[in-house]
């Protein structure tokens, strides 16, 4: 009996560092996050050398409820480059939770982060309680071979439908900046992390990497005050 | 000169066991007092001609500032010149023989001919005394070996001589090697034949004389063909010159008829063959055919044995007058024909450009020949003679490209630009932004519709890149043969090449000539040029405020240093851009990377000229880009703002003279902008409209 004792406790003791969340732990995650990662969609035109068009599609990640959005550069593929790029047309929208569509321009490109932040074209428009963001006060860190579920969006195609992904660090990158790693992560760029706990781990952007919570403080900061800096600029000299 | 008397006095002394003396020696080996002579007569009447002259390029009519030749040819200050030199100018600015600058204005210009008159603006000048006026002399009397002198200003320097014999009274073009020189769509060498000479002439001598040893204009000079220039024979330029100081133009028939030197093997003994005759003319409707033989015109015999005969021919179809009913004599199939057409008038091949900024084209009217040329049955639209990369109709799709038509806008019908001038200001009334309008336009044969979004596009705001952390340092690579050299065979590293003063990487000991071993724990491997912007960008990936360790190589002793790293000063600083429209030029903060590598004090307050337009003022008093400005009018230009205000100050007063105190590398110096504030250049362009 005290054998059998023996053996049931080392097997659940077993189950209790396995990295699989069960799916009902998953679904609870989704539930709680799945309005802070919303699909962006539109086209955009810059100026370059020459004139470029790209469409874009793809999840992005509420920052804070002024509607500040966070995505990866696989998504709004500018330039990533010391130099402010020109923007000649935008068509960029953002898709609320409540169906509706806003829209909102690039602030700010991050080259070695591959992180491109927008926010919305008229502040005043946001409709009250419209963006939830990810709690960035409770983020947490993790270790290798913890759980992690990704919470984010379909691909256009399938109707950019709220999607969660449950999956695994693999390694940890602590030098220069504490990122996670998850081979196994299929997308994830644009889409929020979360640890089992459902507190945000960071922001996949891109090559199997989330970027942890407080590496992108200082890049959120930097694009709240971009963002606040054209916003209260008088409307620049047309442009000839 | 010397050293052209040796050499003839030695060609004949060669000579002298083979045959005589020539008589007329003394013509052939004029003296340097003939020489003085013809200077002293003409180089007075000398000018150098600086043009800001505009061109269409990119949709937009650009300005480039250019030089040429000319001479004064009247007491009121008429000047003649090259079309290709005025014709296009907004400001013409003339350097007088005594170095006085006067400002001018372009009277009028005939692309056919390449000539331009030009006219000083005597009020503006200071030297009282009376203009020297240089006479034309007769070029019909010029003959192969007649010394002449070319004048001008080659390369824009000062009045320069250079002397030279006529080569060849009756210089053309060979079709074979390309055909025509054109200007504005016209064939110069259809009407004109050149003298051409060996007198050397360099770019910058165009518009300039070609004189005779009285001193006398018996040319213009105008091509090159290597060592060889072409002059346009006086005979030509007066009388272009004549009509166009009275007139502002040059009056001409069309005929309708193009004839070409008589064929080789048609036996035909005289006449000039009808090479063609164009739709809807006179001679068409007449009954003029291609083959027909032209004996006479308007009385005239006329013969066009060779290609050098058929300027003349041009001529005088050309200078018939404009309404004139005249007869012509035609040989057909071996039989004389009579035939008799109206003239009509003929106009010049292209119009004026005028620029659509709405649009991002350049667009002129349809003259009657480009019309014809273009099978159109009239001169309604508006042909787009350039269009910018990325501007409203190239966005278009389809795209308007340069050679279309466009002939409606909105559904509104296009005669000329005078129409699309009026639909783009009523279809933007109240807009602000873009607006798409249905645009219907022909493309050769097709008719295309297509939408372009016209407006001003509103500008949006950039997107700025991150702020990242710098080292504060500039490296090298430390090459496996410089590690070598510096008795380091073996060590991996980067050198310290320079560390910014009053930052983080000073203040923590770093000093130029460091080799930089390892950088926050990991080794530095920087063998390569590009292994450099390695570091930088593994640097970029911390965070500012981070604190790293750098162990470093110094004087054979391995030391570590701590960094604090702060933000990147290459991309840290706004630099405040303020470009002013009276001035041309733009100006911009002095970041602190720029005083670093200038070696610009921290405290000397100071702008920069980020950049100037080409033919503004700024560019004409001598200001450059780069420049440092440090005052304008005594007063300290401490940034961009302090500069703008004074800019602006200067403008609302229309201040007739404003000093910059600049500062280029070690020297400084002054510059004195002298605006024009009056609208007087470039009164020979008319205004839009139709022909």
């Amino acid at each position: 009996m005290k054998l059998k004792l023996i053996v049931c406790g080392l097997l659940c003791a077993a189950g209790v560092v396995r990295a699989e969340l069960p799916p009902e732990t998953v679904r609870a995650i989704h539930e709680a996050h799945k309005d802070s990662v919303l699909m962006l969609s539109g086209t955009l035109k810059f100026q370059t050398q020459k004139l470029h068009e790209i469409e874009v599609s793809g999840p992005a990640t509420v920052v804070d409820t002024n509607g500040l959005l966070i995505t990866a550069v696989s998504t709004v593929r500018l330039p990533m480059s010391a130099r402010k790029t020109e923007i000649r047309e935008s068509t960029l929208k953002v898709k609320l939770p409540s169906g509706a569509e806003l829209p909102v321009r690039v602030v700010l490109t991050d080259a070695d982060l591959g992180a491109v932040l927008l926010a919305p074209e008229n502040p005043a428009a946001v409709p009250a309680g419209a963006f939830q963001p990810v709690d960035w006060a409770t983020a947490a860190q993790a270790q290798r071979l913890d759980p992690v579920v990704i919470v984010g969006r379909t691909e256009k195609a399938y109707g950019g439908l709220p999607d969660s992904a449950p999956g695994k660090i693999n390694a940890v990158d602590r030098k220069p900046r504490l990122l996670y790693i998850c081979a196994l992560l299929a997308s994830g760029d644009g889409e929020a992390a979360f640890d089992r706990a459902g507190r945000l781990l960071g922001i996949g952007l891109g090559a199997q990497t989330i970027v942890a919570a407080e590496e992108l403080q200082d890049v959120i900061d930097q694009a709240r005050r971009a963002a606040a800096r054209n916003a209260t600029q008088k409307p620049a000299a047309d442009k000839e | 000169m010397k050293r052209y008397f040796g050499s003839m006095l030695l060609c004949c002394a060669a000579m002298l066991p083979f045959t005589s003396v020539p008589a007329v020696r003394a013509e052939v080996l004029p003296i340097r007092d003939d020489v003085d002579r013809a200077v002293n007569q003409m180089y007075k009447s000398l000018v150098r001609i600086m043009v800001v002259m505009e061109s269409p390029r990119s949709g937009r009519l650009e300005k480039n500032l250019g030089a040429g030749s000319g001479a004064i040819i009247s007491e009121d200050g008429y000047i003649i010149t090259n079309h290709h030199v005025a014709g296009r100018g907004k400001r013409l600015i003339c350097r007088m023989w005594d170095g006085e600058e006067v400002e001018s204005r372009l009277v009028a210009t005939d692309p056919l001919t390449d000539i331009a008159i030009v006219q000083l603006d005597l009020t503006k000048r200071k030297n009282r005394e009376p203009l020297h006026v240089a006479k034309f002399g007769d070029s019909e009397l010029l003959k192969v070996g007649d010394v002449v002198l070319a004048m001008g200003c080659p390369a824009a320097v000062s009045q320069s001589v250079t002397k030279g014999i006529v080569s060849n009274t009756q210089l053309m073009l060979p079709s074979f090697l390309g055909g025509d020189f054109r200007e504005e769509g016209e064939a110069v060498g259809s009407v004109v034949r050149w003298i051409g000479h060996d007198a050397v002439i360099f770019p910058g001598n165009s518009g300039g004389p070609l004189v005779n040893l009285a001193g006398e204009i018996v040319g213009v000079n105008e091509i090159g063909l290597g060592s060889l220039g072409g002059a346009i024979p006086s005979a030509i330029a007066q009388d272009v010159a004549k009509q166009l100081i009275a007139t502002g133009r040059v009056q001409r028939s069309w005929t309708g008829i193009e004839g070409q030197a008589r064929p080789k093997n048609l036996g035909i003994e005289r006449g000039v063959l009808v090479g063609g005759v164009l739709p809807d003319s006179p001679a068409l409707a007449a009954g003029l055919q291609a083959g027909d033989v032209l004996v006479q015109y308007d009385g005239v015999a006329v013969d066009v044995r060779i290609n050098e005969d058929l300027p003349a021919f041009n001529r005088l179809l050309l200078s018939t007058a404009v309404g004139k009913q005249v007869e012509v004599v035609v040989l057909r199939d071996g039989k004389e024909l009579k035939l008799i057409f109206t003239t009509r008038v003929r106009g010049k091949a292209w119009a004026d450009e005028v620029e659509f900024k709405e649009w991002g084209l350049v667009a002129r009217n349809l003259t009657m020949i480009a019309a014809i040329e273009r099978q159109r049955p009239d001169t309604n639209g508006v042909l787009v003679a350039s269009v910018g990369l990325s501007s409203a109709v190239t966005d278009a799709k389809p795209a308007v490209y340069e050679g279309c038509i466009i002939v409606e806008v909105a559904g509104q019908p296009i005669h000329g630009v005078t129409d699309l001038r009026k639909v783009t200001h009523d279809q933007l009334q109240g807009v602000t932004g873009t607006k798409p309008v249905l645009v219907k336009f022909d493309a050769g044969k097709r008719r295309l519709l297509t939408v372009v979004k016209i407006g001003k596009e509103q500008k949006r705001p950039d997107v700025e890149p991150a702020r990242k952390p710098g080292l504060s340092t500039e490296l090298q690579a430390l090459s496996p043969e410089l590690a070598e050299a510096l008795g380091l065979k073996g060590r991996s590293g980067a050198l310290v090449t320079l560390v910014y003063r009053g930052h983080n990487a000073e203040r923590a000991g770093l000093q130029q000539g460091d080799i930089l071993l390892k950088l926050d724990g990991d080794a530095v491997k920087c063998e390569r040029p590009e292994d450099v912007d390695d570091i930088y960008t593994q640097i970029r990936r911390y965070r500012i405020g981070k604190d790293i360790p750098l162990e470093i190589l110094r004087g054979g002793r391995i030391l570590t240093i701590n960094l604090k790293l702060e933000e990147d000063l290459s991309t840290s600083e706004e630099r405040e851009p303020y470009k002013d429209d009276v001035f041309d030029l733009t100006v911009e903060k002095l970041t602190e990377l720029e005083r670093i590598h200038r070696d610009i004090p921290a405290d000397l307050k100071a702008v920069k000229i980020a950049s100037i337009e080409t033919g503004g003022w700024a560019q004409l008093a001598g200001i450059g880009g780069g420049d440092v400005l440090l005052a304008i009018d005594g007063t300290t230009t401490a940034d961009a703002e302090t500069a703008k205000k004074l800019l602006k100050q200067a403008a609302a007063a229309k201040a007739k003279r404003v000093v910059f105190f600049l500062r280029r590398g070690i020297h400084t110096f002054f510059a004195e902008v002298e605006p024009d504030w009056s609208n007087g250049n470039g009164a020979g362009r008319k205004k839009a409209g139709k022909l």
